[in-house]
């Protein structure tokens, strides 16, 4: 189905993912693991600086006191909370390293578990499916109740995306079953089986897939997932139906999708469809009329600056329909412009650098932030769906680490400067290490800049194609109107 | 006319996701490096600042226990306040899971010490639970750690209230 075609790459599963358990994740640190048993105390005073949010300064403190010799205890303690501290910063192949060369840890089964669901959720987010299943493959028992729910979720969304539709249908039975004291609803499910029915709708199943998606869309519920849930399912089952030319049907999903919210647009449009696929563009332009006065930016908007004129044009309202178009081919200009000057901001580097300042501002000495105010970020607003995307928040947090890591360097100058005790063979070959670590860390820096930049440029590329598109219709349906009017009425 | 209508939830990424995992990868590579090295340098300021052989750090520590809240502690060097600390909630949450609050680090004058660590916390019928702890030592002979640890008390005979936790010291060499 066309219609389900952009649900699933991983970069769209883990937006909708994090905003879904946008709460649950916050209350869970980045990949923090408490190690049990750790004796040395110079380690679990690290840990507590972990433990505070400051995952640097902690692998700091235990590297410079494993320098010195002076942690005691086995020494596949120290490895394994130094790995942990890695994956805390988002380290996620070091950590990793360490966590498979250790086969048990040394660590009761609840925590090794917990340490590799953490792992796990890093290299999910970085964007490593296989890395992400193979370590949830080695979680061996149930997780305490929130990171349990999410890990079904987590491993079933990306059983999904592996296409092992039936081992994802039996994670999320699970997940059903441990959030029945959440009721019927519970978010974490649904939000599940409205993914499994969206990929048998994909593997051809669609009879069972669109059982799915009618038994999330009649959910009862008022929560705000829920809510967006039943939108989401009603509006791929009205979709669908449109596809296979069944409007009616396709018309009564499109009534129980809220007309206010993040669908609406779509649902208006979609609306507006179902009625002019039955031939009754009267009551299309209701819907239609209503979405053209939204912010053009979205693509429903666009669509439906040319559905309106369209409309008119069947009821043969000749003189609307031209001025609709016109209004169009304004509005499109209008939008057209705006996303040039994005664009400028863009290549300028106004984005990027607003981005990490915004980024950089808040964030904790890993480099965290939630970006949820993007407010003032010069051309944030056209491009936050990209800006939502696993792919660029993980590059623009590692252009804000690499960015501190180039100030750090800049302050080990000045601290080898002043350290007098310091034998000049010893200074001289840190300040020369410290420099070619500088140059690397601006080439990578520059890189990631020039990614960031290209994710953005790609997309504002294809905002104008569309932009493009939409005007060239509306010019040619203007002419075909001038055409038909010249042979009904003209002078001959 | 044609009217476009996908179902676009997302925007995927433009650049192929090997290229995004090589970037990836290659940042946490320099940024690994730049930790190391940075660990390296602030390790060689701190043994310029205090010699290893006087150094002695603090750190407390607790084992948790739900009707225990550890509210401060305060460090007396030789009668004088070497520090005075009231716990967040935030710092009791990171002790309850196993790390140890670094209290006190820095040198020491050659020759003998004395220590006293007094403990202020909440337990049942007692809203000002004090303990107090204490060390002699000689400093000099290389860097020292001392824990002070609050620990849940030993179990009570049946039917009476559990005995008040304990506050320990330990001296780690």
């Amino acid at each position: 189905m066309s219609v389900l075609r952009y649900f699933l790459p991983l970069s769209v599963l883990w937006m909708a993912f994090a905003l879904f358990c946008g709460a649950a994740l916050a209350s869970v640190e980045r990949g923090v693991v408490a190690w049990d048993g750790i004796q040395d105390p110079r380690l679990r005073a690290a840990q507590f600086e972990l433990l505070m949010g400051r995952p640097a300064a902690a692998i700091s403190r235990v590297l410079a006191d494993r320098a010195r010799g002076r942690i005691a205890g086995p020494p596949a303690q120290a490895r394994l909370v130094l790995a942990g501290m890695y994956l805390a910063n988002d380290a996620h192949y070091q950590a990793a390293e360490t966590f498979y060369l250790m086969a048990d840890m040394g660590q009761p089964r609840a925590v090794r578990d917990l340490a590799w669901f953490q792992l796990a959720r890093a290299q999910f987010r970085h964007g490593l499916p296989d890395e992400a299943l193979r370590s949830l493959a080695q979680v061996e028992g149930e997780l305490p109740p929130p990171q349990e729910r999410e890990r079904l979720l987590l491993s079933s969304l990306l059983l999904l995306q592996d296409e092992r539709l039936d081992e994802a249908a039996q994670r999320l039975s699970r997940l059903q079953a441990l959030s029945g004291d959440d009721g019927p609803a519970s978010p974490w499910a649904t939000y599940g089986r409205f993914n499994l029915g969206v990929a048998l709708f994909r593997r051809g199943r669609e009879q069972q897939g669109r059982a799915m998606l009618e038994a999330v869309g009649r959910l009862p519920g008022d929560s705000a997932e829920i809510q967006a849930l039943r939108d989401k399912a009603n509006l791929t089952l009205a979709f669908s139906y449109l596809a296979q030319q069944q409007p009616e049907v396709a018309q009564r999903y499109f009534n129980v999708t809220r007309l206010h919210g993040p669908l609406s647009n779509k649902a208006l449009l979609g609306l507006g469809r179902a009625h002019a696929a039955r031939g009754d563009y009267k009551k299309a332009l209701v819907p239609w009329m209503q979405l053209v006065g939204r912010d053009a930016s979205d693509p429903s908007v666009l669509d439906g600056l040319l559905a309106v004129p369209y409309a008119f044009g069947k009821l043969e309202a000749l003189k609307q329909s031209l001025e609709y178009y016109q209004s169009a081919l304004q509005a499109y200009r209008e939008e057209m412009q705006r996303v040039r000057a994005v664009e400028a901001e863009v290549s300028s580097g106004a984005l990027v650098e607003g981005l990490a300042a915004r980024m950089a501002g808040e964030a904790d000495d890993g480099g965290h932030r939630d970006l949820t105010d993007l407010s003032g970020v010069p051309g944030a607003r056209h491009l936050w769906p990209l800006i939502s995307t696993h792919e660029f928040r993980e590059i623009l947090e590692n252009y804000v680490r690499v960015g501190r890591a180039l100030d750090e360097t800049a302050r080990w100058n000045t601290q080898l400067a002043a350290n007098a005790s310091l034998a000049p063979g010893r200074r001289a070959d840190l300040q020369a290490r410290i420099a070619a670590l500088k140059d690397r860390l601006t080439t990578t820096r520059q890189r990631l800049g020039d990614h960031m930049t290209r994710l953005a440029s790609a997309e504002l590329n294809r905002r104008k194609q569309r932009l493009v598109g939409y005007a060239g219709e509306a010019r040619f349906s203007m002419a075909q109107i001038y055409d038909y009017a010249a042979k009904r009425w003209g002078g001959e | 006319m044609l009217l476009v209508t996908v179902l676009v939830v997302g925007v995927a990424g433009a650049s192929p996701e090997s290229s995004f995992r090589q970037l990836d990868a290659e940042a946490e590579k320099v940024l690994v490096e730049a930790l190391e090295l940075g660990a390296e340098v602030a390790g060689l300021e701190a043994s310029a600042a205090v010699s290893s052989r006087h150094l002695l750090e603090v750190v407390v520590s607790l084992a948790p226990d739900p009707q225990v809240r550890i509210e401060a502690v305060r460090l007396q060097l030789d009668g004088e306040i070497a520090r005075d600390h009231r716990y967040s909630d935030k710092e009791r949450d990171a002790l309850k899971r196993g790390g140890a609050h670094p209290l006190f680090r820095g040198e020491l004058p050659a020759g003998r010490h004395r220590l006293v660590a007094t403990l202020f916390a909440r337990v049942p019928r007692q809203a000002d639970f004090q303990r107090q702890v204490s060390l002699d030592f000689v400093s000099g002979g290389g860097p020292r750690v001392v824990e002070l640890r609050l620990a849940p008390g030993p179990a009570a005979e049946n039917g009476k209230p559990r005995n008040p936790p304990e506050f320990t010291l330990k001296e780690w060499k």
